[in-house]
């Protein structure tokens, strides 16, 4: 895709390009990037004698500081040097990309790719438990296999899959140009990818993978019990996805408020997005509650803190604090294959889809917001109090109602209509058959006596697999066939699309419905001796191994007709989404700067009735589209940009190294060092995306919404409103957990004696100060004072910078004094929650830094000053966020 | 919403906010010998009004659209349920 500039001046508008570097240069440093991480891991592995070790050591951290030079000096990821904005080589294209179609496809590839990762660790479990008394894998490495398999098959397959499918269409459905904050949606997809890699990559590291089950129960995940590095990599690189997931969901968000085409108005959304909508809400809320549960838990195994190992906080926080988070993720994975659903189905029946309003009433009004009142029902076996399990009970068989409502619609829509048995129909029918089976066993898994019996058994593994596996991953293969002619330009072969749904629908049947009979069987045993359990085990078995092997039918079949498939019509199916609908080549042109023109088609495999990509390759498809725009537009001033960047992956990389020298830490003095170059890498990225932001490199702009119900609001705000919605939940959670431990422990230092409330009343009146000042700065651009603007952001920076001063001062009092996050349960709440709070308040200072020296350039004037007031509003969040803290510190 | 009529003089609300903080510090000195749940309760209180001004004018929530300051209400509905659930299995 490119962007179209054209100045108010008339005059062009070129970003400062730096000059292109040989490729041996950058191929040099690349390799030693590459010896670099290889040397790290080789010498954790724990290759050589000591002496050995200590001397790769030192060559790895001469090799790190010569890659710090390179990056200071050379500027690599600063500028977007020339060359990059020729992304006319293949690898660079879906390296580079931003456009939501190739992201899209990068999403739904990748995802697959865990799918394989996850779905053979599932044949290893089942291959050990095929027969009794069988040792093909130890405990460990069953743990291992059971643990990963669930959290790769839910978090980086299942979600991932359903948003490939969103990134593509969700803008083609509303009308968007793309998402509304581009360079974040690949930002997401490589912090996804990278993420998973960490979780693979901890497998080869000391200690193993993580191998405490998907759930992550304490203190089956505390050093005693699960040491080494592996299994905090591991952690690490689910956080990171966390952080993936959040910016994606903040993207949707503003996408479908702000950014649906003329004429899209809330009525005429198609149900995929609105189901997506309703998920990335529900992502919004329930991850940031996990994100607080992940750095609790690495500060447990990093920094010495007590959450989950004392028995003030310990297994019953962690249960509250998953599940809370739990629960709604259900339904995250759910909703996608649900919206897909409801494209097919009336697609396919030829019929409306009955009782729209109805499901999307029951979905938003019942099932978004009873979800996150519905998690203590995985805790009945835990002694919370029976009062409560009884509040749960009947919250959770009232969540069953609105599916009701759904399944209904469904059914009515299908009964009477004229049905075209093609294979997306087969596969949402499917679909709607196994939730059924699995929703029905749910119900009486909400009855707390039941619970009691069947928690813990295969009955539940049954009745999940049944919901999420068979419910949501037929509901997305169901989408896969149905869109694939408008992803590829080609027909999928319907014969091998009908043999897959055959055997899948068997082989999933064989695998899963054994278990419900397993009900006395417990689900985390690596071995058994129970003849009873050995002929549905073998079932199961072979059925898994069927089902792992029909899945290849659904991979060669797209291969196969991406090749060599018949040519498919614009609207194969007849459906009446905008999606299907001819894309313009070139959209509308205001000639204004901020407000560039896109060309939206070409990327992507395919427009529907275009030619497949061997024939057309996107880069001619994009020259033809650069011509006719250059072309069409008056005037000499147009130039062309690609919209490409070199940020997201080059920042996630960085991330993702300085998370495995995070984790290798805990185990070897090689650690500082990756984590040095990791941190580094990532550093110069994000000056790099500061360094494009203030010279327009890659603008996307900050338009004011006209859609209702935020008429007047800008996407950056609704962005930053959507990142505080999310950071609500994160301090939340951690201060529930501060408060729950308090009152769990036996012993608390009175207001005063622990930490000085002169101290903490100076820094709070430094830091409540600093949001007036903020705010001083705003008003003074807003007048157009630039100066005032600069002065007063210079106010605001030396009181932020003063207030965690003083943090650091306290910290430095305490650790003076033998006090450490170890020491007791208030020291370890203290220093994990005003660390977060600090950690806050340095990211604004550095915010600051940027805003100071982008005015200091001239960057914003009196009309000009959005992301002034967005800091504003960030900082002064912060400076809420310690009011609480203060309090529960320092005065409670 | 035109910017002039989302200006305003800052020094009152920053002076009240300093004042509630003052009233929280000396409620720790002054009441807390008499009744710790009541000087916690007056704590929070004025904790919840000092966040209450921040986010009204520092934050601009007083000058938004009505309907963002609605769905500002959606995570204190999420949060409320959650500390309410997690603290409520304390109890034995």
């Amino acid at each position: 895709m490119f962007l179209i500039y054209k100045s108010k001046m008339g005059e062009e508008e070129l970003a400062p390009v730096v000059k292109s570097r040989p490729s041996s240069q950058t191929a040099f440093y690349a390799i030693l990037a590459v010896l670099v991480v290889a040397t790290a891991v080789l010498v954790d592995l724990n290759y050589g004698t000591p002496a050995e070790r200590l001397v790769f050591s030192e060559v790895v951290i001469i090799w790190g500081a010569l890659l710090l030079l390179y990056f200071i000096f050379n500027r690599p990821f600063i500028a977007t040097s020339e060359r990059f904005r020729k992304t006319e080589s293949w690898v660079k294209r879906w390296l580079y990309t931003t456009n939501h179609k190739d992201i899209g496809i990068l999403y739904i590839v990748t995802a697959l790719f865990y799918a394989f990762v996850g779905g053979m660790l599932a044949e290893f479990m089942r291959t050990q438990l095929a027969v009794p008394q069988n040792h093909f894998l130890n405990p460990l490495e069953y743990n291992e296999a059971v643990s990963i398999h669930g959290l790769v098959m839910i978090f980086w397959f299942l979600s991932p899959l359903a948003f490939g499918f969103a990134n593509y269409f969700v803008p083609l459905q509303i009308k968007a140009k793309d998402l509304a904050f581009p360079r974040l949606n690949a930002l997401s997809y490589w912090t996804y990818a990278f993420s998973g890699l960490l979780v693979v990559l901890a497998f080869f590291l000391p200690g193993g993978d993580i191998n405490g089950g998907w759930t992550l129960y304490s203190p089956l995940t505390s050093n005693t019990f699960m040491p080494g590095p592996g299994p905090t990599l591991g952690f690490a690189g689910f956080t990171l996805l966390i952080g993936s997931i959040t910016i994606s969901s903040i993207n949707f968000i503003v996408t479908l408020v702000a950014e649906r085409g003329p004429g899209v108005t809330w009525s005429k959304i198609p149900m995929f997005t609105w189901f997506i909508l309703f998920t990335v809400v529900q992502m919004l809320f329930a991850f940031p509650d996990l994100l607080s549960g992940m750095f609790m838990l690495i500060a447990d195994r990093l920094a010495g803190t007590i959450f989950f190992t004392s028995t003030a906080g310990g297994a019953l926080l962690w249960d509250n604090i998953f599940w809370f988070f739990g629960h709604p993720e259900v339904y995250i994975v759910l909703l996608p294959a649900f919206g897909a659903i409801c494209e097919v189905l009336p697609v396919f029946a030829r019929k409306r889809l009955f009782g729209k309003n109805a499901i999307l009433v029951a979905t938003f009004a019942l099932v978004v917001p009873f979800s996150f009142l519905v998690w203590g029902h995985h805790m009945f076996t835990t002694p919370i109090p029976p009062t409560e399990k009884m509040a749960f009970m009947v919250s959770t068989m009232g969540i069953s109602l609105p599916f009701d409502v759904i399944v209904i619609a469904w059914l009515i829509t299908i009964t009477g209509g004229s049905l075209r048995l093609k294979t997306p129909f087969l596969f949402a029918l499917a679909s709607i058959v196994v939730f059924i089976i699995g929703g029905i066993a749910g119900v009486f898994l909400a009855s707390v006596p039941l619970d009691m019996l069947f928690r813990g058994s295969y009955f539940v593994v049954a009745h999940f697999h049944y919901v999420m596996v068979g419910a949501s991953v037929f509901g997305l293969f169901a989408a896969f066939y149905y869109w694939f002619p408008k992803m590829t330009g080609r027909m999928y072969n319907e014969f091998l699309g009908k043999l897959h749904f055959a055997l899948s629908m068997i082989s999933f049947n064989l695998l899963y419905f054994p278990m419900y009979f397993l009900m006395d069987m417990p689900r985390r045993i690596v071995t058994y001796n129970v003849p009873s359990w050995t002929l549905p085990n073998l079932l199961a078995t072979i059925g898994g191994y069927i089902f792992g092997a029909v899945q290849f039918i659904l991979v060669a079949n797209f291969i196969q007709s991406m090749r060599n498939g018949a040519p498919a019509p614009a609207n194969p199916w007849d459906a009446d989404t905008p999606e299907w609908e001819p894309e313009q080549v070139l959209e509308e042109v205001n000639g204004g700067f901020t407000t560039p023109a896109k060309i939206t088609p070409s990327l992507g495999l395919g427009v529907g009735n275009s030619p497949p990509i061997a024939k057309a390759p996107a880069v001619d498809a994009l020259r033809s589209a650069q011509q006719a725009a250059t072309t069409t537009q008056a005037g000499p001033s147009v130039v062309v940009r690609h919209h490409v960047s070199t940020r997201p992956i080059v920042l996630s990389g960085g991330i993702s190294i300085a998370l495995l020298g995070l984790a290798m830490l805990q185990y070897a003095y090689l650690g500082l060092p990756i984590l040095a170059i990791g941190a580094t890498i990532a550093v110069m990225s994000i000056v790099g995306w500061a360094w494009d932001d203030m010279n327009s490199v890659f603008r996307i702009p900050e338009g004011i919404t006209e859609k209702w119900p935020f008429t007047q609001v800008s996407r950056l705000k609704l962005g930053m409103w959507s990142l505080i919605f999310s950071d609500v939940i994160l301090f939340a959670t951690i201060l529930t957990g501060d408060a729950y431990i308090r009152i769990n422990s036996p012993t608390w230092p009175a207001p005063n004696t622990l930490h000085p409330i002169v101290l903490g009343t100076i820094s709070t009146f430094i830091l409540l100060s600093s949001s007036p000042a903020a705010y001083m700065a705003l008003d003074s651009i807003r007048k157009g004072s630039t100066r005032g603007m600069l002065s007063w952001l210079g106010v605001t920076l030396a009181l932020g910078a003063i207030f965690d001063g003083f943090e650091f001062y306290e910290w430095w009092q305490l650790f003076s004094q033998h006090m450490y996050p170890s020491t007791s349960n208030a020291l370890t709440t203290y220093f994990f929650t005003v660390g977060i709070h600090a950690t806050h308040v340095l990211i604004g200072l550095l915010v600051m830094v940027y805003l100071i020296i982008k005015g200091l350039r001239g960057g914003f004037t009196k009309s000009n000053h959005e992301a002034v007031e967005m800091f504003g509003i960030y900082w002064s969040f912060v400076d809420a966020l310690w009011v609480f803290i203060f309090a529960f510190f320092f005065l409670l | 919403m035109d910017e002039e009529k989302r200006r305003f003089n800052p020094i009152p609300v920053w002076l009240a906010v300093l004042a509630s903080t003052a009233i929280q510090i000396a409620s720790v000195y002054k009441l807390r010998q008499y009744s710790v749940v009541a000087t916690d309760t007056l704590i929070l209180l004025v904790g919840a009004f000092e966040v209450t001004l921040i986010g009204a004018y520092f934050m601009h929530l007083k000058f938004e659209q009505k309907s963002l300051l609605a769905v500002a209400l959606i995570p204190i509905f999420i949060v409320g349920a959650m500390v309410f659930g997690i603290l409520a299995s304390i109890v034995r």
